[in-house]
């Protein structure tokens, strides 16, 4: 399955090195997944609300050691640029998808993870509600 | 930050190398704390190597005054990676320990250049650091 031009995803983001707050960005980092993995994990969040969308975070993404400090919101047209896919995974939820295949070759992951973190949008965890 | 920034600039001059030294040593143990953290919860995350830290060190360290000092992080394959946002683009360096360093550049208005060059590479890797600096004139 193919997403339409003008889809929605997000990468939840666990580092506060991934990103900067001051300067609105995402660094590359965020986008860089484990050297053994040519998958990079997302969620299709174009019919989500704000709170829908940090509600998958908080219940599906982050555990209690591992928590999660913003996310990284991109258009599907953005990876299609890079010549990857974006397919479906319904595991660890329905909208759950996965950036794939990224190449093996380190020069060629920096430079996927350069693109995607310079036309990503930053998005930074609210305040849990009580 | 500002004052960060002035800090930083002030530990550039030759004077005052201990400053600038004790700076980025601070962000590799920092990022060392993260790593080994991440690492004890989360099993496909690679650790980085000491290696990889002492290249950092090592390079930043001779870094070209006229570059500005970059984001750090620690990347999920096992690098230590080093980010620039000149104007509208990025750069960035990632280091693994191995003495290569992989390094690149985009703008958006499409001019992109990238690489694997060892740390050492007297031809190379100058040439990516004039490009550098050159988006930050």
């Amino acid at each position: 399955m193919n997403y339409s031009g003008g889809e929605k995803f997000t990468r939840f983001i666990f580092s506060k090195r991934h990103f900067s707050v001051e300067n609105k960005t995402v660094k590359y980092g965020a986008f860089m997944p484990p050297p053994n993995i040519s998958d990079l994990s997302v969620f299709h969040i174009s019919s989500l609300s704000e709170s829908e969308v940090w509600e998958i975070g908080r219940r599906h993404v982050e555990t209690e050691k591992r928590r999660l400090k913003a996310r990284a919101d991109l258009l599907v047209d953005d990876v299609y640029e890079s010549n990857l896919e974006v397919v479906p995974d319904t595991q660890p939820h329905e909208l759950h998808a996965n950036i794939t295949p990224f190449p093996i070759d380190r020069k060629e992951r920096d430079r996927i993870a350069r693109k995607l973190a310079l036309v990503s949008e930053l998005v930074i965890i609210p305040p849990e509600e009580t | 930050m500002a004052t960060l920034q002035n800090e930083l600039e002030f530990s550039r001059l030759p004077a005052d190398k201990v400053l600038f030294r004790k700076h980025i040593q601070r962000e590799l143990d920092e990022i060392r704390k993260e790593v080994e953290e991440t690492c004890a919860v989360a099993e496909d995350v690679y650790r980085v190597p000491e290696s990889a830290y002492e290249e950092t060190f090592s390079f930043l360290e001779q870094m070209p005054r006229d570059i500005p000092m970059p984001d750090m992080m620690w990347l999920e394959d096992g690098g230590i990676g080093l980010e620039w946002r000149p104007g509208d683009g990025i750069a960035t360096m990632s280091l693994y320990g191995d003495g290569l360093v992989v390094y690149g550049a985009f703008s958006t208005k499409n001019r992109e250049i990238s690489g694997v060059c060892p740390l050492a590479d007297a031809a190379f890797l100058p040439g990516f650091l004039t490009t550098l600096t050159r988006l930050f004139q």
